[in-house]
């Protein structure tokens, strides 16, 4: 569970004035969010843990800058998602391509317990648009309210909205959950 | 009940669940629709499944070598602040009033000076004779490399470290000059220039063992490390101390489409300038000769120089500071090209 935020305000007031410790807490709060980010990014495990460590190290350099305006996890939902696109576009990385026809075939969901493979919905993950994708991840991995995101992605909220929805449609879809396998 | 209206409860259901307000009238209108629509109910049934499934989450080691690497970055600033602010008040500090009677005393009495003037002249000799074996037993450093001489490699313990000659200007093919305040992070494999990346990468390396770099990976303690290929091409990376893995590119530049790599003999620290192989002598003047001449321009319009009557399609020279190479900029030295397949 994510501090709360004047707890959180605090920890980075701490990390600015160099205490590692405190910024050790934060990046424990956030670092599965930067690496599902990543991983559903590139499909590719090392590719995610490098953007992790980028991402933080680049976070602790601009903490001075960080004004508080936004939430710190709308602030590293920034961060991330710039250092996947500038990476991809510097051709330092490449996503592995995922074919959504693949993983309908292999899915084989437990309608009776209602519980979801883990693998198959990360790899449907990985099929879904980039837009929708990071309308998702910035709502389900950073938390943020659809207005957060919305700024964060420079789009309008109605749209945020609309991109979360039809992620998830395509989601259940791929995977075979609304019986409407494609 | 229509498709379109079940993708608009839907939607709703979807906002509510990320924390989105909902109108009293849209909660009401939803609960209606869904106790009469099994698609709609599914849909609710599903997105509660995928809620409940936690994203992948990051190894620990990712988290401890990020902390240990911010660690060696803050204590190193805290480092360059201490010795900041000692340097300052050293600036504004003034000799002791004891300090000085004590010299004034010490200055008055013949016998002492003639004492301290002993002494410092048995330092001085003492200092010079320690140089000046020092010098004798440093071999001259040359330009050549085991892999050029054809002779066995002299196998580097972690804790040797290479001299750095002086630069001399006439014989700029041929020197090892330190690089400006940055540093260059140069290192040879097989005669082949690679750069290396500043900041260790977390990946292991998962390509083929491809040969032993002789470098000190900015240490200053030169090491032999092991570098292994990788999918990319022009990119290796090489294993350090500690397991620490970095990558490096190639130095490239381009003839006709074709890649050509930067070339040297033994880079032992980071800070010194690739070389030209020691088969050629260092030109004497900027037009290449006597040992090149120009035999036409790189795709980006540089000139390029090779030995008379040799096609520059083996292998070509670039006068000093003219590649166009970033990390290049101000070597002294002339370099050397070859294709690389």
């Amino acid at each position: 569970m994510p501090p709360a935020r004047t707890e959180e305000t605090e920890l980075i007031e701490a990390a600015r004035s160099g205490d590692v410790a405190a910024f050790e807490t934060l990046m424990r709060t956030h670092a599965s969010a930067v690496y599902a980010h990543a991983l559903r990014f590139f499909g590719d495990k090392a590719s995610a843990e490098d953007v992790v460590q980028e991402v933080f190290i680049k976070v602790y350099r601009s903490l001075a800058g960080f004004n508080g305006e936004s939430a710190f996890s709308t602030w590293l939902f920034r961060v991330t998602r710039n250092i996947c696109l500038d990476s991809l576009r510097a051709g330092k990385r490449r996503p592995i391509p995922v074919d959504p026809l693949t993983i309908a075939t292999d899915a084989s969901p437990d309608h009776a317990s209602g519980v979801i493979d883990k693998v198959v919905l990360e790899e449907a993950m990985r099929a879904l648009s980039p837009e929708d994708r990071e309308a998702l991840s910035a709502v389900t991995l950073f938390g943020m309210e659809y207005a957060e995101a919305a700024e964060a992605l420079g789009v309008p909220a109605g749209t945020v909205k609309s991109r979360v929805f039809r992620a998830r449609r395509t989601l259940m879809t791929i995977m075979g959950l609304l019986g409407e396998r494609r | 009940m229509s498709e379109n209206e079940c993708l608009q409860i839907q939607e709703l259901i979807s906002a509510a669940a990320d924390g989105e307000r909902l109108s009293a009238e849209e909660i009401a209108h939803a609960k209606q629709h869904c106790a009469s629509c099994a698609s709609c109910t599914r849909f609710v049934a599903v997105l509660a499944s995928i809620r409940k499934v936690s994203p992948p989450a990051v190894d620990e080691s990712v988290i401890l070598a990020t902390i240990a690497e911010i660690t060696r970055e803050q204590q190193a600033a805290e480092a360059v602040a201490a010795a900041e602010a000692t340097a300052e008040v050293s600036s504004k500090s003034k000799p002791l009033p004891g300090l000085i009677q004590r010299l004034e005393v010490l200055l008055s009495n013949p016998k002492l000076v003639l004492i301290g003037a002993a002494a410092s002249i048995l330092v001085v000799a003492g200092f010079g004779t320690i140089v000046g074996v020092r010098y004798l037993m440093t071999p001259a450093t040359t330009s050549m490399s085991p892999e050029m001489t054809g002779e066995a490699p002299v196998p580097m313990s972690a804790d040797v470290v290479i001299q750095t000659p002086p630069a001399s200007a006439p014989q700029r093919a041929g020197t090892h000059e330190a690089a400006p305040a940055a540093g260059t992070r140069f290192a040879v494999l097989g005669e082949i220039v690679y750069e290396v990346a500043e900041s260790p990468v977390l990946r292991r390396p998962g390509g083929d063992s491809i040969g032993t770099i002789t470098t000190d990976l900015g240490s200053g303690s030169t090491g032999a490390f092991a570098a292994y290929a990788t999918r990319e091409a022009g990119t290796i990376m090489i294993l350090g101390p500690g397991d620490a893995v970095f990558e490096a590119a190639l130095v490239t530049r381009t003839l006709e489409g074709r890649t050509y790599a930067l070339t040297s003999g033994t880079l032992g620290l980071f800070g010194m300038w690739p070389v030209m192989p020691a088969r050629f002598a260092p030109p004497a003047e900027e037009d290449g000769s006597p040992t090149f001449e120009q035999v036409g321009r790189d795709d980006r319009g540089t000139p390029i120089f090779a030995p008379a009557g040799a096609s520059p399609e083996a292998g070509f020279a670039m006068a000093p500071d003219t590649s166009g190479v970033e990390s290049l900029a101000g070597s002294p030295n002339w370099t050397w090209w070859v294709p690389f397949e």
